[in-house]
């Protein structure tokens, strides 16, 4: 049977009665949102720099490849300095492609 | 499976394809049992970061409560792993007796539990205080069934000693 301990100890550990605490839905709420963008940003920046990465190793074994076909290694090295001109356009070309939607605008976008 | 249940679980797979309003329904359903626990066994302050820690594994997890055990059973479990997780990185919390005596309300009982040990404290709170059955109690706090109700019973045994040699004995 309870005594009065039994009372006491179920009283002092029950829960508080009160309303739902709105404010702390409202904050968990608004951690949600955020954690859905972020996770969402995430997952846009591993697709890009995934689809990048790609990007970059179709272009450089492109490139190996056209270094080796006969007419274009015999022209690079009689005029290696056209070859070297061509690969830095070339890496810059990427570089302006790449930096058109980098991460941060990105983020920003997701973000709004 | 009960009708909380159901409700819980739709308002989940409702939440598992993205319905915040949905969660938000969940929160303020079970924040109160929830964060109650957790102020016992952290103090208010950090009950809440550990509460809503749980609260955004849940929402992550959504989808993976099936109805078979109660909400606040499954959240709990999700809190409590939150918590374990804060004790392992030794995130320094205030004392038991000093956050809850300042509040002067509940003194008393938050002296008790500070010397109880983590799982007593635990075991006794949800079982003496939030109903929770032996055997979800036992799941939750990975103890055998047997040992978790020796374990209640010890700390149940600890505060009576401590209750009697006060003013009430």
């Amino acid at each position: 049977m309870a005594d009065d301990f039994d009372r006491w100890l179920k009283a002092s550990l029950e829960p508080a009665e009160r309303d739902p605490d709105r404010v702390f839905a409202a904050r968990v709420r608004a951690m949600v949102v955020i954690d859905d963008r972020l996770r969402a940003a995430a997952r846009a920046t591993r697709r890009r720099l995934a689809l990048e990465a790609l990007a970059l190793g179709a272009t450089a074994v492109g490139a190996v490849l056209l270094a080796r076909l006969p007419q274009f290694a015999g022209a690079i090295s009689e005029a290696p300095e056209i070859a070297v001109v061509a690969l830095l356009s070339g890496f810059a070309l990427l570089v302006l492609l790449i930096s058109r939607d980098p991460p941060q605008r990105a983020l920003a976008r997701y973000r709004s | 499976m009960n009708r909380g249940n159901e409700e819980d679980l739709a308002l989940s797979q409702r939440a598992a394809r993205g319905d915040s309003a949905a969660f938000a329904m969940l929160v303020e359903k079970h924040e109160r049992p929830l964060r109650a626990f957790l102020a016992r066994m952290t103090g208010p302050d950090l009950a809440d970061d550990v509460a809503q820690e749980a609260f955004l594994k849940a929402w992550r997890a959504a989808g993976q409560y099936d109805g078979r055990a109660r909400y606040a059973t499954w959240l709990t479990r999700i809190a409590w792993r939150c918590r374990l997780d804060q004790l392992r990185k030794g995130v320094r919390e205030p004392e038991m007796a000093q956050h809850q005596a300042s509040a002067h309300e509940g003194a008393e009982i938050a002296d008790m539990l500070g010397r109880l040990g983590e799982r007593e404290r635990a075991a006794l709170v949800l079982c003496e205080g939030q109903g929770w059955t032996h055997p979800e109690a036992a799941e939750l706090l990975g103890l055998p069934l047997g040992t978790l109700k020796s374990t209640v019973a010890r700390a149940k045994a600890q505060c009576r000693a401590m209750w009697e040699g006060g003013h009430h004995g």
